[in-house]
């Protein structure tokens, strides 16, 4: 029987006649029911047009409304799978900071459904990378962990010799201020290509803009983003 | 840090100072081995198949003992053999005045010819008998030795509570408290009060290990904190387990003679155990969940209240609190306040101490409160008794919370089940037991 990943109960899962009918393997459970009820879904919400933040209305969010004030012209479009509530807190704790890579597949199947859903072939699809030093230590890369089966071009790297501070440790002023930390990986011109961005997180949309900005310095046409949670 | 923290401990290479590193390369040895299709970690020592923990860098991880910081393939585990390295005292660091009854100076003598020989103990106390106290006699004996002593249990609020105490009592020595919600900073001590998984960070360092509340959750059927702690103590050491329910496992080696044991059959007022009553009720759930009680718990619940006595309410299931409340709401009237307690439940130990300052009158709990609470005049009911959420220990442990202060010794305990299950009998037996061998000591 399978335990979930999440609070160690045993998850009971009866084989059904749908299952045994379309001769397909089994596929056991990572997380019980309850678990899976804590995180809050965002799929048929009304969100912000902007970041796809949980609202009541479908105008722009004050933070959007910062971001065009700040003169950009297209916003990204953000969309998340889930609410960054304190059950997605302590998942990313446990998933990122601990560094536990099994938790990838909490979300695996759910979020690598939720970017193919998304993505269509004029768009390229590209994942935030960690930076050198973070992924030594942690030894994986979050955003790739949760998807499965994904062809995603390396089109941005960290800058390097700067010692880079995360964003998790900052507060959202710092965050703000921070200053590019990307720099452009590809060999040519992306010449009008629109690109699909790939994170974990969306806060203050801060490295998802640098990430954009950067992309379209080496022209990129339309960007838009794609989270797990926001 | 110095190096004397690394003493008998377990240490990742994050955990230690750079400049302490340097010194330290003959002390380091690989955090991971691998076993055919296995990985083992040399922290936790569990064996976890590859496929499920491999990185995409190539590397392995413990994702058992993660919480206390990962353990990879590639890291390095640091470890320094104890020397017990203490100064000598002169004097004993033993500063606490009260005093024994005959029966606690037995079990306390017995404790203190332990400490010379090597070997595991259990010493079987009833709940509320005094059982740290019954220790300090053991204790002032090994750190006059110069022995290294840790005293562990598997709950944070045991080892919270115990700290204090010890280090009122042994005004002589300085402990350290270990346990993850600690901001105290570790240093290097004669005696260690810690939580059963910080024994993880250690390696054949102590001379006696005492381990309290053993059949208690998390430590209770968890092999890697008992492998833990085998591994913490010296192979030449004496462990003491201290509860007053023991798991089933260790009354087997008890029989087999593999541990001696020591038995407190008397609480510290010298009057026995409340004996739990049975009533066999078939429909309790189905009368709770329509929001009215069975007659007999109406009654007896109705009783209790008039005479103004505290109570507890304990039902096998979370989702049968509000019921249950409500229930026993409309039978003790408006006056009588009570609300409910469950283990996710924040403000869990304000209630609790609500009801000790007489501002709730009653609780309707899970088995959360069925161990380390005491409140004076105290009565218990528990619906459903036979289901398997109560082992025959919980049940104990439950019963064990009535009678506990000087003014009244005894009260109700009354267990209400459908049918007279395993676990209702293994409880009482256990309770007539020790009652038996308590009647004796009383009778001399």
């Amino acid at each position: 029987m399978a335990k979930c990943l999440l609070c160690g109960c045993s998850i009971f899962q009866p084989l059904t006649l749908e299952w045994l009918l379309s001769l397909q393997p089994v596929q056991l459970p990572v997380v019980c029911p309850a678990c899976q009820k804590e995180f809050e879904t965002l799929r048929g919400q009304m969100v912000c047009p902007g970041c796809g933040r949980l609202q009541k209305n479908e105008d722009l969010c004050p933070d959007c409304q910062r971001w065009s004030k700040m003169g950009e012209l297209e916003l990204l479009n953000n969309r998340a799978l889930y609410r960054y509530d304190q059950a997605m807190k302590d998942y990313m704790q446990r998933y990122k900071f601990a560094g536990d890579y099994r938790f990838r597949l909490v979300f695996q199947d759910q979020f690598s459904r939720f970017v193919q859903e998304k993505s269509d072939p004029h768009r390229v699809l590209v994942l935030i990378p960690v930076d050198e030093q973070t992924k030594r230590k942690r030894g994986f890369n979050q955003v790739q962990g949760l998807l499965a089966g994904f062809n995603a071009l390396q089109l941005l790297a960290f800058r390097q010799k700067e010692e880079r501070v995360k964003q998790s440790t900052k507060t959202r002023k710092a965050r703000m201020e921070t200053r590019q930390p990307f720099v452009y990986a590809g060999k040519k011109d992306l010449n009008g290509q629109e690109i699909l961005l790939v994170d974990d997180i969306y806060t203050t949309g801060r490295t998802l803009y640098h990430a954009k900005h950067i992309l379209q310095e080496h022209g990129a046409g339309a960007v838009h983003s794609l989270t797990l949670a926001r | 840090m110095e190096l004397a923290d690394l003493y008998g401990r377990v240490l990742l290479e994050e955990e230690i100072p750079a400049d302490l590193r340097v010194l330290l390369k003959d002390a380091a040895y690989p955090a991971m081995v691998e076993q055919g299709n296995y990985i083992k970690c040399q922290r936790c020592l569990s064996k976890i198949p590859k496929h499920e923990v491999i990185l995409p860098n190539g590397g392995y991880y413990c994702p058992e003992c993660i919480l206390l910081g990962r353990v990879t393939s590639t890291a390095q585990l640091y470890h320094l053999p104890e020397p017990n390295s203490f100064p000598p005292m002169q004097h004993s660091p033993l500063s606490w005045q009260g005093s024994l009854a005959p029966w606690q100076e037995e079990s306390s003598a017995q404790m203190k010819k332990a400490v010379d020989r090597p070997g595991e103990y259990l010493l079987w106390a009833v709940t509320g008998a005094g059982k740290t106290e019954m220790l300090f006699a053991a204790l002032e004996k090994a750190l006059l030795q110069g022995k290294r002593i840790c005293l562990a249990s598997p709950r944070v609020d045991v080892c919270n509570e115990l700290y204090p105490r010890i280090c009122a009592a042994f005004t002589g020595c300085l402990p350290v408290l270990l346990h993850g919600h600690s901001s105290l900073p570790y240093h290097y001590s004669q005696l260690t009060i810690c939580t059963t998984h910080q024994l993880l960070r250690f390696k054949e360092a102590f001379d006696v290990l005492v381990i309290d509340e053993v059949d208690a959750f998390p430590f209770a059927n968890n092999q890697i904190l008992e492998q833990a702690a085998q591994r913490a103590r010296k192979k030449q050491s004496t462990m003491v387990y201290l509860t007053a329910t023991p798991s089933a496992q260790l009354l087997k080696r008890v029989k087999q003679h593999q541990l001696a044991v020591s038995y407190l059959p008397l609480r510290f007022h010298q009057h026995l155990l409340p004996l739990p009553r049975v009533f066999l009720q078939g429909s309790w759930e189905k009368k709770i969940t329509g929001g009215i009680l069975p007659r007999k718990v109406g009654r007896l619940l109705r009783a209790w209240s008039q005479e103004k006595l505290p109570f507890l309410v304990f039902v096998p299931q979370i989702k049968l609190l509000q019921p249950t409340l409500q229930a026993v709401a409309a039978v003790v009237g408006p006056k009588y306040q009570g609300t409910t307690v469950f283990s996710a439940d924040p403000a869990r130990i304000d209630k609790v101490q609500a009801l000790r300052s007489h501002q709730l009158n009653y609780l309707v709990t899970t088995t959360i409160l069925e161990r380390g609470v005491t409140f004076p005049r105290l009565n218990v009911m528990v619906l459903g008794a036979d289901q398997p959420t109560f082992s025959a220990a919980a049940l104990v442990q439950i019963a064990g919370r009535v009678g506990r202060d000087q003014e009244r010794p005894n009260g109700d305990v009354v267990f209400i089940c459908s049918d007279p299950a395993k676990n209702v009998k293994m409880a009482l037996h256990q309770i007539n037991e020790m009652n038996y061998k308590g009647m004796k000591l009383l009778n001399g």
